[in-house]
């Protein structure tokens, strides 16, 4: 495979993470706006379309940023790589524990859309839920820091 | 870091900025296809503006900074092949989303009414209007387009 191929998959690969992980926080942060359950519902629902875009987009840079560091002779234990690496593997670990959280706010939502769609006082809670809000802007936090990464490479 | 080195990155966030609103606008017409009830429909629908803040944003930023280093740039000229057709691609892409937008209109606009109306059940022409294929085809057109301006970008043909 040419340089020129895996560049373009790894841009690739990180303009459909971006792309998917931006989305999933608009559709999370308006989800924050609304009351009634089915509305809410529907706007975490909308977040699953999403999900494998990120999933895949990151897979696909991290692979094809790794393949284009060693064939450019880019040392992986370069400090901007290494940052690189460290908010990734947060990102992994906080967007595996916030999505779990997220994925019973949305469970809760259903639950009450189905049962009268009235606004409940749990479901405000948990959308609103301090260190699940943190976790997702710490997320955010993440990916815009690896985005201005890749773009300076600071010290490269 | 140089002038230059600060358009390339400025180029590049707007076009992640791009490639995030066109994801968003997806989302959307997935949601909107999927359901026939009013509330749904509107609801999905108020995400819009903030897509159309992004795709104007990430569209000029893309143009402007990439026309901007064609001309900084020694070694590349606004008239060579490759950013012509990049250029020709973004207009096709800008134009298309452009069109896009008002094809989902008659649907927003049905959305909203039935809503105010106290209608909240399923209609079948809100889903009519939902599905709209001129909306989703121009929205693909963009989206390709745009694809094919990154192919464009990384292979540079005839350079």
């Amino acid at each position: 495979m040419s340089d020129d191929t895996i560049l373009f998959l790894h841009l690739a690969g990180g303009f459909l993470f971006v792309g998917g992980s931006i989305a999933a926080a608009v559709l999370r942060a308006a989800a924050m706006r609304r009351d009634r359950p089915s509305e809410i519902a529907l706007l975490l629902r909308a977040v699953r379309p999403a999900v494998p875009l990120v999933g895949g987009g990151l897979v696909l840079a991290v692979v094809m940023g790794f393949w284009l560091a060693d064939r450019l002779g880019y040392g992986l234990g370069a400090g901007w790589l290494s940052a690189t690496f460290a908010l990734l593997a947060w990102i992994a670990v906080v967007g595996s524990v916030a999505g779990r959280q997220d994925r019973h706010t949305r469970e809760l939502a259903e639950r009450l859309a189905a049962d009268g769609d009235a606004p409940g006082a749990e479901l405000s809670q948990r959308l609103r839920d301090p260190l699940n809000l943190a976790l997702n802007a710490s997320l955010l936090a993440a990916i815009t820091a690896i985005v201005a990464l890749m773009v300076w490479k600071p010290g490269a | 870091m140089g002038l230059n080195d600060w358009l390339i990155a400025l180029h590049l966030l707007s076009a992640f900025a791009l490639a995030a609103a066109i994801v968003l606008f997806w989302v959307v017409i997935v949601v909107v296809r999927r359901t026939d009830l009013p509330e749904q429909v509107a609801s999905a629908a108020r995400l819009l503006p903030v897509g159309s803040v992004t795709v104007a944003a990430g569209s000029i930023g893309v143009i402007v900074f990439g026309i901007w280093l064609a001309i900084a740039l020694d070694e590349v000229k606004v008239w060579d092949g490759w950013v012509l057709a990049a250029i020709v691609l973004w207009a096709i892409s800008t134009e298309a989303g452009r069109r896009a937008d008002p094809e989902f209109d008659p649907c927003v606009t049905r959305a909203n009414e039935l809503v105010a109306a106290g209608q909240t059940g399923p209609d079948a022409e809100l889903a009519e209007l939902a599905r709209t294929r001129t909306g989703l085809l121009l929205h693909a057109v963009s989206t390709v387009a745009v694809l094919l301006i990154l192919v464009d970008m990384i292979w540079k043909p005839g350079a």
